[in-house]
């Protein structure tokens, strides 16, 4: 579904020229003067609902074969004259967000993403279409359909209108044809009301005397931020204001659930960040860049997630948790994908080189009616020139040197860490699923471990000590490795002979079953 | 019924009802594993119907706790016994003194407990008053709840002047505090004492958790002193009852027939000096069932202990957080819904060989357990609260940001779809 819309956005008249106006106008000038108001009748998904509208309230409507186009009257002109003067200076002065409330794309794309006042303004719309029996939207609104309107006049295929208008009642909309453009649906995603998060909630529930039970919950608010915190690749809020025209595609892609429209008059409709249902994951790889059809947000490609900086977040130290009820609370520490927050002497920090704005901290804060932490945006995001995968594997190594056992990193950022004797922290790692697609630094790999990170889809061994098989073993199955010290067999605790792992493995080549046996010498 | 031990000339049935899990009015549409007590307000027409069955069964003993049910139990408990049409001659009731919160410490508040449980149970005196979870939250803590403040003494001077007519007391956590029981024996004379105890814990309770000790242990202490022995959890908090690959292996072939639930109160009914067994039986079903469990009581054969040894080191075997639903824990200060996370992560998280984990089902089964986003793992705080009530000595915020790591991998997963 995404899919189809995303392809239908790409070809829509404003954000194309807003994206790429250089291209964008020329071509839509030309197809004008060549076809006439193509665009408004094959191309528009606003202006195709209309036209199937028009046949669903007129079945039978004899095809209007005396005028193409729809004669204005003085009072129409008037008004879609008036709205695209507004539209454009609008456009001109950089409120986009409210100019593209009556750009017919953006209408659309809210009537699909956000449903309900999206879909009502569509609904009246249509019910207007219906009842002039004509496009009403194009005919009398929207700036597009007025400016495409004109070209018409100079184009090479020219509408017929009848020369003695007036009596003839024949204006009836032209058959809609091949278009199956539906407006599928789209409850709105669970949210939560910002205004009931806004009445407070007692942070620390009463003692507690009896089981069980639940203490009541509030959805947090959302703080007044520096400046809003944009989608990565919206890199110059600037730029953003007047690109976005709040279509709500990259809303629709969000795997985070973060992206929301503004409800800020100057920025109406625009997507930021919102951090009340989800928080901007690393993992997703710019959805919302590729979808946007405007080039509001751009596709950062192989830039890694976690050197896109968006924001930088603040902890509001006197009414942390920690701070002002002496609680010992670690959500924003914990729950941080770069780990940037730390507790220092129990006060939370944040490490600027490391924030990227993403909003995680601010989502999981306990605070009410605000959350503590909060993040701003910054007006221009930062891509910086961060860690190669080399200097990652580096610090990995740090992290074994420090005594731990074994470190995962994915995404570009160490996400694990584990201490503790044999293959166990390892096994832990394993069966909590973090193995897939990572980078793995273990203290030692012999074939038992490397047989663990193969079933679970490491994708890059450091060892500080590898045995020739387990080497063997990651080679056969494609996984780069890389160790400090190479040995011809893990030997035990007190090297007084094979390490009891490696002797549960032996002779076996399947790594799942090797798994499954050094599970048994785990529990042993 | 059978009736293995004589009390104040009452006959113990050796099934006993605990009204930890009473029947709540969201059950009827409520998902299958949302048993037990709940927001929800208990349903007490069905809790009447249900008591009515149980004392028809045969069944004379009837637990509760002022701390149940969100303080409803000894309540709703008191209100159907007394409808029942049953004589108080006829049936046990135990209650307990939970003073779990520091404020209800100072003994002139657990006597107010006391008359607030002879109030609620409609009663002049209770069979069975224990000191509640005395290994709670460590020695000193127990020392506060209970020597310090005299209020052991106390309740063995009720004992003296009738009100209570048998005094023990219930343990989990802390043995230290246990042994401190034990050593004062010939003080208190403790007329029972209740333990966890069913085939896993026998052997194997250490084994999931070093803090714990062995049911088999706990057993033998008491039968050392001659102290009658009341089990609680026979059932695990129902993990022993619902299907479990690791469990019905060993036992279904021996007795097809025969549930997994049975197979659990046979276990604990082979000991003989276990005065009742308790199960918080929340569906009427399961009364019927466990009543014809014991009517009367089939003693398990050698080969039969075996294989729930087999079982029982299977089960250990898998990685399950060892939480039974008891909710000690809740309510959350910060609005989490521990067990439900808890038993989401042994039921969609944990290991299961050779199995690939799909991460969409997952999470879609995730949402549907806990629909409220603000009650899911990521919203736990650290604060430990939760770990001083535990029972099981589960160290609940580790294992929630075990789970919240774990379940933020899935939605990377999709992220990257």
């Amino acid at each position: 579904m995404n899919k189809v819309l995303e392809f239908v956005a790409s070809f829509q008249a404003v954000p194309a020229c807003l994206k790429t106006p250089l291209v964008a106008i020329p071509v839509f000038v030309v197809l004008t003067l060549l076809l006439g108001r193509f665009f408004c009748r094959f191309m528009c998904p606003l202006g195709i609902v209309q036209t199937l509208v028009n046949l669903v309230f007129h079945p039978k409507s004899h095809v209007r074969r005396v005028c193409t186009r729809l004669p204005s009257s003085r009072a129409q002109k008037a008004v879609r004259g008036a709205v695209a003067a507004a539209f454009f200076v609008l456009l001109a002065c950089g409120f986009t967000g409210v100019a593209s409330m009556v750009e017919p794309w953006s209408l659309f794309g809210k009537a699909i993403f956000l449903f309900v006042p999206g879909a009502v303004v569509v609904a009246a719309i249509l019910v207007l279409a219906a009842f002039t029996k004509g496009r009403f939207w194009c005919n009398w609104i929207c700036p597009a359909g007025t400016v495409f309107t004109i070209l018409s006049r100079f184009s090479l295929k020219k509408d017929k209108v009848a020369k003695r208008c007036g009596s003839c009642r024949a204006c009836f909309q032209k058959n809609g044809d091949e278009s199956d453009v539906k407006a599928g649906d789209s409850a709105a995603e669970g949210g939560v009301t910002r205004r009931a998060a806004m009445q407070g909630v007692a942070l620390l529930a009463a003692e507690k005397i009896s089981d069980g039970g639940f203490a009541p919950v509030t959805a947090p608010g959302v703080p007044d931020r520096a400046a809003r915190v944009l989608p990565p690749g919206a890199v110059d809020a600037e730029t953003f204001a007047t690109k976005c025209v709040g279509c709500q595609l990259c809303t629709a892609v969000c795997p985070g659930g973060c992206l929301k429209p503004s409800t800020k008059l100057r920025t109406f409709g625009q997507v930021e960040l919102d951090f009340t249902g989800g928080y901007c994951r690393l993992a997703c790889g710019y959805k919302c860049g590729k979808a946007c059809p405007a080039g509001a947000i751009r596709p950062l490609g192989n830039v890694l997630r976690r050197d896109v900086h968006m924001g930088l977040a603040h902890v509001e130290k006197d009414i942390c948790l920690r701070i002002a009820e002496g609680v010992n609370c670690t959500a924003c520490e914990r729950k941080c994908p770069v780990n940037a927050i730390k507790i220092v002497e129990g006060i939370p920090v944040v490490d600027a080189t490391l924030c990227i704005g993403c909003g995680a901290c601010e989502h999981v804060c306990p605070v009410r009616p605000l959350p503590a932490v909060r993040v701003d945006g910054f007006e221009r995001q930062r891509i910086v020139s961060g860690m190669t995968e080399a200097d990652l594997v580096d610090e990995m190594a740090r992290c074994i040197a420090d005594g731990a056992s074994s470190v995962v990193a994915r995404d570009g950022v160490i996400v694990a860490k584990e201490t503790g004797r044999g293959v166990a922290p390892l096994l832990k790692l394993h069966d909590m699923g973090l193995l897939k697609g990572a980078i793995l630094a273990d203290k030692v790999i012999g074939r038992a471990a490397a047989a663990i990170a193969v079933s679970g889809g490491v994708r890059k061994v450091w060892a500080a000590l590898i045995s020739d098989d387990a080497a063997e073993l990651l080679s056969a199955s494609k996984v780069e490795w890389a160790a400090k010290e190479r040995v011809p067999r893990i030997l035990n605790r007190d090297k007084s002979g094979m390490c009891p792992f490696e002797k549960a493995v032996e002779g076996l080549s399947d790594a799942d079953k090797m798994l499954e046996q050094t599970r048994k010498a785990v529990i042993r | 019924m059978t009736y293995r031990f004589e009390s104040n000339g009452k006959k113990v049935s050796l099934l006993g009802y605990g009204a930890m899990r009473l029947p709540t009015i969201d059950g009827a549409h409520a998902a299958m594993n949302r048993d037990g007590c709940s927001s929800a307000a208990i349903d007490q027409k069905e809790l009447d119907r249900q008591v009515k069955t149980l004392l028809d069964g045969g069944v004379t003993y009837f637990d509760t706790s002022p701390a149940y049910c969100r303080g409803e139990s000894e309540r709703c408990l008191g209100e159907a016994l007394a409808k029942s049409g049953y004589p108080r001659e006829s049936y046990m009731i135990a209650t307990k003194m939970s003073n779990f919160a520091p404020s209800q410490w100072p003994l002139e508040e657990g006597r107010k407990m006391f008359e607030n449980s002879l109030k609620y149970l409609k009663t002049d005196y209770v069979d069975n008053y224990l000191l509640h979870s005395i290994g709670n939250d460590g020695l000193s803590t127990f020392r506060k709840r209970y020597v310090d403040n005299g209020a052991a003494d106390w309740a063995a001077g009720e004992r003296a002047a009738g009100r209570i007519r048998n005094l023990g007391f219930s343990f989990h956590g802390d043995y230290r505090a246990f042994e401190w029981c034990l050593e004062n024996h010939s003080k208190y004379r403790w007329d029972f004492a209740m333990i966890q105890m069913n085939y896993v814990d026998w052997k194997y309770a250490a084994r999931l958790n070093k803090r714990n000790v062995n049911a088999e242990k706990l057993y033998s202490d008491l039968v050392k002193l001659n102290i009658p022995v009341i089990v609680m959890e026979p059932l695990l908090g129902g993990r022993l009852a619902k299907f479990d690959y690791a469990l019905a292996r060993h036992l279904t072939p021996l007795d097809p027939e025969a549930t997994l639930a049975s197979w659990a109160f046979r276990f604990c009914a082979s000991k003989p000096a276990v005065m009742t067994i308790l199960s918080g039986m929340t569906r009427t079903e399961h009364i019927v069932e466990n009543i014809k469990t014991f009517s009367p009581f089939k003693p398990l054969s050698e080969k039969e202990l075996a294989a729930l040894d087999r079982a029982a080191a299977d089960f250990v075997d898998c990685d399950y957080v060892q939480c039974n639903r008891c909710n000690y824990c809740m309510p959350c200060p910060y609005g989490l819904d521990i067990p439900e996370i808890l038993t989401f992560r042994n039921s969609h998280l944990s290991r299961r060989p050779g199995e690939k984990r799909d991460a969409r089902a997952v999470l879609a089964a995730y949402a549907k357990a806990i629909p409220d986003p603000l009650r899911r793992a990521e919203r736990c705080t650290g604060c430990a609260k939760c770990n001083t009530h535990c029972p099981q000595q589960i160290d609940i915020p580790r294992e929630i940001a075990e789970i919240d790591r774990a379940i933020d991998a899935l939605r990377d997963e999709e992220a990257r779809r």
